[in-house]
């Protein structure tokens, strides 16, 4: 398989108050065409702000350091402001967290899925609304919902909507960025197979950025588990799960509550999340790893491939 | 309970229920519009509703008090007052309304363009407008009017300039505050360009707020007409009827106690900033609810 978006050593920092937060510290991952790619981790991780840097939509205070986002080869980071505007929306396109706020309050839905092919050149209205009509039905949204405004429609609704826009010009990477947290576990069921859906539809690659490791069994092929600004571990969902190789990882796992009778008490990390200003020297989960040794706060970890899988641990060095 | 007459104007533009005024800015809005309404109306058919020509000569004796022949009395030159305050609004108004929306326009567009970029185009167009704002409006009408000589256009000009920076400002604050919703973000990231995020999605929703101050700025362009004319800078000439010019007039015989030829067009000129203020501070009262709890 051919990767569709290669992410290299992509360093991003944000200026503030307080000093410099690095939010995305040497960041290198691939996106494969037709896949759906988990990106995990805590609040303030930096997944967030990983979207963002793909998309080109950071804040003003925002500055890309280094790094490469090559998609289909072509560096997203060396476009023009007007070639990224146009890859916006057609061939890169996102859905954001939360539904409610998402859309113009005076503008209706019908109106909101057109405006994506009136951005990208596709003159043909008529054809276009026939489009939309369809979309917006497949979603499971009956035609007459066409000509409702935002505010008489659900969460869930306006998520299928956003859906619905993002995937109308058959991008081929979605970014979605916790798509379900703001939606109850039904509505959050629904969305996650309309978006599976998808992908088997049109192809197009998934990214699913959330916190909700629940979330990423059900539906990612591959996951990146990111901790303070950094990638810990790149692998297959089912091997992640089964048999967590980093530190971090494994004490996600262990972090999620269990239902079943033996499941016992939870064993949260100890610790908090590092400040992104001064971040921990060497690997930044050692304050909190219980493995850690001299090493850990000296050295930066390499990236250790074990079996197809990518784990930056000291732990695996040879 | 249905308020609206059968065929009416408001059930052809599609709304089926409006139901009477409850809340007391419900009622100064509506008493707002109706005094505007009855001004312009009577401004407008002038011509038809005038008993005599506002220019005539000696149409009745010279300065007879209100009598039922003469309601508003006459002037020195036996003019009919009732008439030409008919007449009289009519450059007021017209001269109001062309300058509100020309700082409108302009005052917005400054100001969407200024909070929707920020930095350096933010900076340069915000020092521009503080420093028209640091100005008394009156004494800017009045130097720019004095510097381009009065006209119709010029005392447009001149009135409009004072409330570009208001327009500004507002415009400026609120999409300062829109431009960081989720919804403009979304927009970006489905390829919209910011032409369409800066007029589809930010002007829209400040509308409401630019109405409220066009209202507002209505009723202070009308007193300022009204000053300028009063120091002899408006755009009209005598024996053109005009209240502010009819005010300056009947000033110079109040003292003799000809009290009608000032008292008719001082009534007008505060009826109708009083009806356009209503306006503006009742939709402002009932568009913002949080101000109103505040108070």
């Amino acid at each position: 398989m051919k990767p569709v978006l290669k992410i290299r050593n992509l360093r991003v920092y944000y200026r503030t108050k307080r000093g410099i937060v690095k939010a995305l510290d040497n960041v290198s991952f691939d996106v494969y065409r037709g896949e759906i790619l988990g990106v995990v981790g805590e609040s303030g991780c930096g997944k967030s702000t990983l979207g963002l840097t793909i998309m080109r939509l950071l804040p003003p205070n925002a500055k890309i350091i280094s790094g490469q986002i090559l998609f289909n080869g072509v560096d997203l980071l060396k476009l023009s402001n007007e070639e990224m505007r146009k890859l916006r929306g057609s061939k890169i396109s996102m859905i954001f967290q939360d539904p409610m706020t998402s859309f113009n309050p005076l503008m209706k839905i019908g109106d909101h899925v057109l405006e994506v092919f009136k951005y990208h050149e596709f003159n043909d209205l008529e054809k276009a609304k026939e489009i939309a009509v369809k979309i917006l039905q497949k979603m499971g949204l009956e035609s007459g919902r066409f000509y409702d405004y935002p505010h008489q429609l659900s969460g869930g609704q306006r998520q299928r909507v956003m859906i619905a826009t993002a995937i109308a010009m058959k991008p081929e990477v979605i970014i979605a960025d916790e798509p379900t947290t703001a939606l109850d576990v039904i509505t959050q069921a629904q969305i996650l197979k309309i978006l599976r859906e998808l992908r088997d539809e049109i192809g197009s690659s998934i990214i699913l950025i959330t916190h909700n490791l629940g979330v990423i069994a059900q539906i990612a092929d591959r996951v990146v588990v990111m901790y303070a600004g950094k990638v810990v571990e790149v692998g297959n969902v089912d091997e992640i799960f089964s048999d967590p190789k980093h530190p971090y990882t494994q004490g996600l796992i262990r972090a999620v509550p269990k239902l079943s009778p033996e499941g016992g008490q939870l064993q949260p990390i100890p610790g908090s999340v590092p400040d992104l200003i001064n971040p921990p020297s060497g690997c930044r989960f050692h304050p909190r790893c219980p493995f850690a040794s001299e090493i850990c706060s000296k050295e930066e970890p390499p990236a250790v491939s074990l079996n197809g899988r990518l784990v930056y641990c000291h732990l695996y060095k040879r | 309970m249905d308020f609206l007459p059968k065929f009416s104007l408001a059930r052809i533009f599609g709304v089926t229920k409006l139901r009477p005024p409850k809340e007391a800015e419900e009622w100064y809005l509506l008493a707002g519009i109706i005094m505007v309404i009855i001004i312009t109306s009577m401004s407008i058919l002038a011509p038809i509703i005038s008993p005599y020509d506002p220019t005539q000569l000696y149409a009745g004796p010279s300065l007879s008090p209100p009598s039922p022949k003469y309601p508003m009395g006459t002037n020195l030159l036996g003019m009919d007052m009732l008439s030409r305050i008919i007449w009289g609004g009519r450059f007021l108004l017209l001269v109001s309304f062309l300058s509100a929306v020309l700082s409108m326009v302009i005052g917005s567009l400054a100001g969407l363009v200024s909070g929707y970029f920020g930095g350096k185009i933010d900076r340069v167009i915000s020092i521009f407008m503080d420093s028209i704002y640091a100005f008394p409006g009156l004494i800017l009408a009045i130097t720019i009017t004095a510097m381009l000589g009065p006209s119709l256009l010029n005392v447009v000009i001149a009135i409009s300039v004072i409330y570009v920076p208001t327009f500004y400002r507002m415009v400026r604050g609120l999409v300062l505050s829109i431009r960081e919703e989720l919804f403009v973000e979304a927009a970006k990231a489905l390829g919209a360009k910011h032409r369409t995020i800066m007029f589809k999605y930010i002007l829209p929703n400040i509308a409401p707020n630019i109405a409220v101050i066009f209202s507002l700025c209505i009723a202070d362009a009308i007193l300022t007409e009204a000053g300028l004319t009063f120091i002899g800078l408006g755009p009209v000439v005598p024996p053109t009827p005009d209240w502010g010019l009819d005010l300056y007039e009947g000033w110079r015989y109040l003292i003799s106690g000809y009290w009608w030829l000032i008292l008719f067009p001082g009534i007008f000129i505060t009826l109708t900033v009083l009806g356009f203020a209503l306006i503006g501070e009742s939709l402002n009262e009932l568009y913002n609810p949080l101000l109103r709890e505040e108070v």
